[in-house]
């Protein structure tokens, strides 16, 4: 695995997967200079083991194993992809064919923060090109870029299903929404001092008598 | 407006509570079917209920689950498909929130049905939330006796998992789903065979979407003349709108199908945000849009057929006057060109072609012919795939040219007459 260019733990870049073991328990060894694919299939080997039982065949535990490594050490990589490969006994091209399709999966390291701004039809409308100016300014930085601190990563990104409170953005798995240009400065504000959960969403717009928001809780990991 | 049913206890924060929703009635239903109905007896009283797919292709879905081969010898698979990417979709996510068990006992239904002792709900990445709220409602209905083994005393036993998805909006089209459970990149196949028939590892697989599953439970409770009084004959029961775009008020509603997309609009979106509508699209951006002289058009499956569009997903998205279509139409192609998995010709390369058209015309640098070339490029791509995606991606954008050919000509005439 190629060096980090952060230590900070990322792990908040991946959906909770459902594995309740060994996950989060050393850290440590994601902060290793160099990983070795003995490394990762030993971190790996337990809980990846729980999750092929759920399956009529190894195959299908790529994705969900992918996701292990990638909440561990922040990004997948070639180590990586020979650990799963040897773990599940499945040509390792078979993992990588999976990394490469899906863009959750992060096949480079991203900052502590990863901003994903929805710029799609309906936060479009509502006014996400100008919170993306807004985000570019703020960071210096170009959507698909990593601040030099290694703080954040900004990313536009596909409808996230907060159409009902848009403009909406993601940072790593909090939802934020009703953007606007004094909200967002908040927001970042918040997560340069520390945290910025009390910003993410306790609930969407709602409506009367048979509408909900979406519900965006926030619920930093 | 009709009594709520879905949505009955989504503003109770203590809805996700398994208590709760035994106390509302929560998996009655289910204890009704394992004791009075066999599996085909399930199958046919859903027939006769006319449940439709809420997923989009509103598909009857006592038919689907009736294709799945009996004593075939081999493992049946259920899937619940909650992969929503659909852009102005956020129906399915609302329900998985606020109240899952709905979900997770219509599963059940569905799997005892149909054979299945293996479920997998296949949820996309970004809905954290979902996720936590799934994963717990299963594990309460497993403590419970909803799932496992022997569930209820009735010798019938499922167990559910959760596959989560990672950020590919086709994995939403069912047979890219079911390779993406297996471990591949999400690639639709060729249909026949369909998954009832060569699923999950080549076995009979039923896939529903949430909402489907949802209604189940409140049609074995609430029984078949309850869920046939309601809406068109055509299109019977409870159904989830989500309104999103430029409407004072935005969010999911429970309605009938009886209802018109104006009366939609106005009397639970409440009208424009800023001065009028220009269209809207009906059910998610790959829906053809409707411009604001047809409004009219009743929400249901045939209706909307009527007008040149469909129901989809029932994720409306309205356009004021302000929007210029042609940015649209930018915006939702650049969204499928993204999306598309690369497999089919025509919607990988036809799509990258549209939306440089449309980035062009929307620079200023648009020729007199890229109409034309837009509306040769739609004929070309649809049909010509494998799945629905390419197909929605041409329809979409050719209403936009079919409704609103004059604002490309503005935008293309300026330039020409300016430069």
């Amino acid at each position: 695995m190629s060096p980090r260019t952060n230590t900070a733990p990322v792990t908040a870049t991946v959906p909770d997967t459902g594995t309740d073991t060994g996950t989060d328990s050393s850290k440590d060894s994601a902060t290793a200079a160099a990983l070795t694919t003995t490394v990762v299939k030993s971190d790996l080997a337990g809980p990846v083991r729980e999750i092929v039982a759920r399956y009529p065949k190894a195959r299908s535990a790529i994705m969900p194993a992918l996701y292990l490594a990638q909440e561990k050490y922040g990004h997948v990589d070639g180590t990586v992809y020979k650990a799963i490969s040897e773990l599940l006994d499945v040509p390792e091209i078979w993992v990588f064919e999976v990394a490469s399709f899906y863009t959750m999966f992060a096949r480079e390291p991203r900052g502590t923060f990863h901003i994903q701004l929805c710029d799609n039809l309906s936060c479009m409308l509502l006014g996400a090109d100008h919170m993306r100016a807004c985000l570019e300014h703020r960071l210096g930085i170009q959507a698909g870029q990593t601040s030099k601190d290694g703080m954040f990563t900004l990313s536009l990104v596909e409808c996230i299903g907060s159409c009902d409170v848009a403009p909406a953005m993601m940072i790593n798995q909090d939802q934020y929404s009703n953007l606007d240009e004094a909200k967002l400065t908040d927001i970042l504000d918040q997560l340069t001092l520390g945290s910025a959960a009390s910003l993410s969403d306790q609930g969407g717009t709602g409506g009367t008598g048979g509408t909900g928001g979406t519900g965006n809780e926030g619920e930093m990991p | 407006m009709s009594e709520l049913t879905l949505l009955k206890h989504i503003d109770n924060p203590d809805a996700p509570q398994i208590e709760i929703y035994e106390k509302s009635g929560g998996y009655q239903g289910l204890r009704r079917v394992l004791k009075d109905f066999t599996p085909d007896e399930v199958i046919d009283y859903v027939k006769k209920c006319n449940l439709r797919g809420r997923g989009g292709a509103g598909f009857p879905t006592g038919m689907k689950w009736s294709f799945v081969p009996k004593g075939d010898g081999k493992p049946h698979y259920l899937c619940c498909n909650a992969d929503e990417g659909e852009p102005g979709t956020f129906k399915d996510r609302l329900l998985m929130e606020r109240d899952p068990h709905q979900m997770i006992e219509g599963m059940v239904i569905t799997a005892y049905a149909t054979g299945c002792n293996t479920a997998y709900v296949y949820i996309r990445g970004e809905y954290g939330l979902s996720i936590r709220r799934v994963r717990d409602a299963v594990n309460a209905a497993r403590a419970r006796g909803y799932l496992g083994d022997n569930i209820l005393g009735s010798g019938y036993s499922l167990e559910i998992h959760l596959h989560i998805g990672a950020g590919a909006y086709i994995c939403g089209e069912e047979t890219a789903l079911l390779e993406s459970i297996e471990g591949r990149r999400g690639m639709p196949k060729l249909k026949p065979p369909f998954p009832a028939v060569a699923g999950i590892y080549e076995c009979p697989t039923v896939i529903n979407n949430v909402e489907t599953f949802a209604c189940l439970p409140h049609i074995f409770r609430l029984g078949s003349d309850w869920f046939t009084s309601i809406g068109p004959a055509d299109a019977p029961g409870p159904k989830l709108f989500a309104l999103s775009g430029h409407l004072k008020q935005r969010g999911v509603f429970e309605l009938p199908m009886s209802i018109s997309l104006g009366a939609l609009i106005e009397d639970y979106g409440h009208g424009a945000l800023t001065g009028k509508l220009k269209a809207a699209i009906p059910g998610g951006v790959s829906a053809p849009m409707i411009p604001a002289s047809g409004f009219d058009v009743g929400m249901d499956f045939s209706s909307l057929a009527a007008a040149d569009s469909m129901l989809g997903s029932a994720g409306v998205i309205a356009l004021d006057e302000t929007s210029s279509i042609p940015v649209v139409a930018r915006r939702i192609t650049e969204f499928f060109s993204h999306e598309s998995c690369g497999k089919c010709t025509p919607c990988r390369e036809g799509l990258t072609w549209a939306a440089k058209i449309l980035r062009r015309i929307e620079a200023g640098d648009g020729l007199p012919g890229d109409p034309d070339q837009l509306e040769m490029l739609c004929g070309g791509i649809f049909g010509n795939s494998f799945c629905a995606l390419g197909d929605g991606a041409a329809w979409a954008l050719a209403a936009t040219l079919k409704h609103f050919r004059p604002e490309y000509d503005a935008l293309i005439t300026r330039k020409t007459a300016t430069g």
